[in-house]
């Protein structure tokens, strides 16, 4: 059993997790540790982004959260948590690369530190997690067609108000013009003009088979007894996650011809501009590659000390908020910033500047350094939370690699300086996305 | 003097330094360390541009610290592999820093040169006020700050809350690194300062390390004089923003001074009351849910709770907002009446333990915890046993609520949309 009960300092373990295979597709990940107050629960269960499934998979998550054959409505359902010391119950949607995650949640303080000795608050979880899955509240046989319209209407309202977030909204739209046609395109809160020939009937069918085939993944972490959790999660997930799982290929994304250019006008108070920029490089890549793109994403504009933060916020005065981050299953390094439409072209040619002189002279060896001390460091330090170790486990097994965080940590090491100038004059501009203040003159 | 807490297995030492200031650390085993450098000066600190402090003056100058002879002080914490933040609040500004512990002593003395050390060259303040020109027009996007902000103007018209910390683009016109010396030199004392640290920390090596580099602050009391209790005219006020749903949201200030630990009492019942009447388990919730009147997203209050002001809010987006707004002041009417606080109390209690509980995992929310306690005066043992126990909230602190808060006569309105 791995465990890690914080009182020695060491390097990362080769797993963070004691994995094991309960049935079919069905896998379990403990981590026991008793660094935390709570134990927590996450399910996923995934598949590959389609436009015919991402929105009854999106309705379906909401209709989860509104009951269940025990605790019939949402009123029943919150105060059954509540009294369980506020324990947390979710069950949404989202993203992960191509794939749409089913994802649910159950957090509960550790019975070791509640006044009154009761319930076991992690049975009460998985159990929890298994009826609303599989024991939906019905209505005549049905998911209650009431429900089914209120839970479309508020994810239409749902989806509407994501534009509001005038960031995400730049990230959507820059993807949905990259990956057009494919898995990457897709939003994993579906498409609210689906939604209108779902019904109850219909979305029950489809849950059942989802929770049937979908390969799902249960992570569970706290101060718990591995065999005992499978044992747990064996009862309460009978019949989840189908057969074995193969080996789902990343699809990859098709380049453009040449680099786009698009503006579209948002009334907004400031224009948000996100470059894609494409590179070689996968998460999974061999021999270091992928260290390399995390170190350079970290020196280019990844953290508060690099490049694009430095010179063209900090010196340029360009801009308030400029940031790169990668979409690792795509090979993805996106540049965002919040820029006046004057600056605008200013700030683009200055990102180029420094791509291009990364390309031509490399990075100096202090930001090599500094780079893979901040890299390390957050790598280190991830063991601290809960979250990051799970993203960083589950993202892997869906890009179908072993890599640990010690191997991630020992290939940052490794990588040269020739390496990163090597990825830098291999990255191209494919889109340049920019939602605008200016509304067009027509 | 160090204090320990058996049913949630912690401890908390507490140290007075010798030039005023304060030191309060939770030690843990782990592998990181986080750490809050808090100075008693904040936005309503400031004395006006006639005393050369003018509006925004307390978030410009925390943003003008990181700049250095040597050159940026993020990079200096980023060449050890720790994050540095900084933020600036009403009453306080405070500087964190998160690293490994094999770093943390170097991370600590960094931070106190970051926030003692000054460098104003003139060119560098007038890219700054670019820079913050940059930052109020980015928040002008964000829903949650534009209603935040236009209901301080509805409930303190005309006050110093009703303004942007930042300030806005003509208030920071007249700054000059001159002028910013002067007001770090004013407000950053000892006795001004108080550190928050969670982690695998040596607690005598960080107060050694604390008195160090205090020595070389200017002495003497802090002229940071108190903040007179801001005075709530609430009335209604509308922001134009191109919006998928209108936002509507209400404040209840509160308008009976406290301090301490009744302030912090006072704060979680009012937390509680809310939960009570219109958190996810009430049947306000689920009602007007199924009807469409609200949405899970975004309903939802919140409490602020100061010596200086308090108010609680509530709402969110809705189709009909004006029906949401009734809706919620019908509920409150009736609160008084109904038997709900009797009934729900229990299960409030037990969900505001849990969320107690939890905030002593990380090391971040654990700073958090005690340095909101500490900001207050408060152990924050003192604190916890709000939550359970003979000192706990009781169902009268709730009632309280209702006749001092919570109430339908006296609230401010936000209305937000186009």
């Amino acid at each position: 059993m791995s465990t890690d009960d914080g009182a020695c300092a060491r390097t990362p373990a080769p797993g963070d997790f004691d994995s094991r295979r309960l049935a079919g597709g069905l896998q379990l990940h403990v981590r026991h540790t008793t660094r935390f107050k709570s134990v927590w629960v996450d399910v996923f269960l995934s598949q590959m982004m389609q436009s015919a499934t991402v929105t009854p998979l999106a309705l379906l998550a909401r209709i989860l959260e509104r009951g269940t054959r025990r605790l019939p409505d949402m009123r029943a359902l919150n105060r059954y948590t509540d009294w369980l010391y506020g324990a947390a119950l979710s069950a949404q949607t989202l993203a992960v690369g191509p794939f749409q995650i089913l994802h649910l949640h159950y957090d509960a303080v550790d019975g070791a530190f509640v006044p009154q000795e009761g319930d076991d608050l992690l049975e009460c979880g998985l159990r929890l997690l298994g009826e609303v899955l599989s024991e939906p509240f019905l209505e005549e046989g049905v998911l209650p067609p009431s429900r089914v319209e209120q839970e479309k209407a508020s994810l239409r309202r749902y989806v509407s108000a994501l534009q509001d977030d005038r960031s995400l909204l730049a990230h959507r739209r820059c993807m949905e013009q990259m990956g057009a046609g494919s898995p990457w395109a897709l939003a994993p809160h579906g498409d609210p003009e689906e939604l209108s020939h779902l019904d109850g009937a219909g979305l029950l069918t489809f849950l059942a088979d989802f929770v049937a085939t979908a390969p799902t993944d249960i992570y569970v972490c706290g101060d718990v007894d591995a065999d005992q959790v499978a044992d747990l999660c064996r009862r309460h997930f009978p019949g989840a996650g189908g057969a074995r799982r193969g080996s789902t290929r990343v699809p990859d994304l098709q380049p453009g011809s040449a680099p786009r250019r698009i503006d579209e006008y948002v009334k907004v108070s400031q224009g948000r501009l996100v470059l894609g920029f494409r590179t070689p490089v996968r998460l999974g890549a061999p021999e270091g590659g992928y260290a390399t793109l995390v170190l350079f994403n970290l020196l280019f504009g990844g953290d508060a000390h690099s490049r694009l933060y430095s010179h063209i916020r900090e010196e340029e005065g360009l801009c308030y908020h400029i940031a790169s981050y990668m979409e690792p299953m795509a090979g993805l390094l996106l540049v965002e910033a919040g820029v006046e439409p004057e600056d605008r072209q200013a700030l683009v040619g200055k990102v180029l500047d420094e791509l291009h002189d990364l390309a031509t002279n490399g990075p100096s060896v202090a930001e090599i350094e500094r780079s893979q001390a901040l890299a390390r460091q957050r790598l280190d330090s991830a063991e601290d939370g809960r979250a990051g170790l799970v993203r960083f486990h589950h993202m892997r097994r869906l890009a179908g690699t072993d890599e640990s965080r010690q191997d991630l940590h020992s290939a940052l090491g490794s990588v040269t300086p020739s390496a990163l100038r090597a990825l830098a004059a291999a990255i191209v501009l494919d889109t340049e996305y920019f939602l605008t203040p200016v509304e067009p003159a027509d | 003097m160090e204090r320990s807490h058996e049913s949630l297995q912690e401890s908390v030492v507490l140290h007075d330094l010798d030039d005023g200031g304060r030191l309060c650390v939770v030690p843990r085993v782990g592998r990181r360390c986080h750490a809050v450098l808090s100075v008693a000066f904040g936005a309503l600190h400031e004395a006006g541009a006639r005393c050369g402090e003018p509006t925004g003056i307390a978030h410009f100058l925390e943003h003008r610290l990181f700049e250095k002879p040597g050159g940026d002080m993020g990079e200096r914490f980023s060449d050890m592999g720790a994050d540095i933040d900084a933020q600036t609040g009403f009453t306080a500004t405070s500087y964190s820093v998160t690293s490994g512990v094999d770093v943390f002593p170097e991370a600590i003395e960094l931070l106190f040169e970051l926030a003692g050390r000054t460098h104003f060259p003139d060119d560098s303040v007038d890219r700054e006020r670019a820079i913050v020109g940059h930052e109020i027009q980015l928040f002008e996007d964000s829903v949650d700050w534009v209603t935040f902000q236009t209901l301080l103007g509805a409930l303190y018209p005309d006050q110093r809350l009703a303004i942007d910390i930042a300030g806005t683009p003509d208030s920071l016109l007249s700054i000059d690194g001159a002028m910013l010396e002067r007001c770090h030199e004013r407000h950053y004392r000892p006795a001004s300062v108080q550190l928050f640290a969670c982690g695998p920390i040596d607690v005598a090596a960080l107060r050694r390390t604390c008195s160090r580099a205090l020595c070389s602050w200017p002495q003497g009391e802090s002229t940071v004089s108190p903040v007179p209790r801001a005075q709530a005219h609430p009335r209604r006020a509308e922001a134009t923003m191109s919006l998928a749903r209108p936002r509507r949201m209400l404040a209840f200030p509160d308008q009976t001074p406290r301090h301490g630990l009744a302030l912090m009492r006072h704060e979680l019942a009012l937390e509680m009351t809310l939960d009570i009447l219109f958190g996810p388990g009430s049947e306000f919730f689920s009602r007007h849910y199924e009807s469409g009147l609200l949405d899970g997203e975004t309903f939802g209050g919140e409490v602020h709770m100061d010596e200086s002001y308090g108010f609680c809010l509530l709402g969110g987006d809705a189709d009909d907002p004006d029906g949401l707004q009734a809706a919620i002041l019908e509920e409150l009417a009736q609160a008084r009446r109904s038997e709900w606080i009797e009934v729900d109390f229990e299960r409030a209690r037990r969900r505001a333990y849990g969320d107690m509980v939890c905030r002593w995992e990380d090391v971040e929310t654990t700073v958090g915890f005690v340095e909101s306690a500490g900001l207050r005066g408060c152990h924050p043992f003192e604190v916890t046993g709000l939550y359970d126990g003979e000192d706990a909230v009781d169902v009268g602190d709730i009632r309280r609520c209702l006749d001092e808060c919570l109430r339908p006569d006296r609230v401010a309105v936000a209305s937000v949309g186009e």
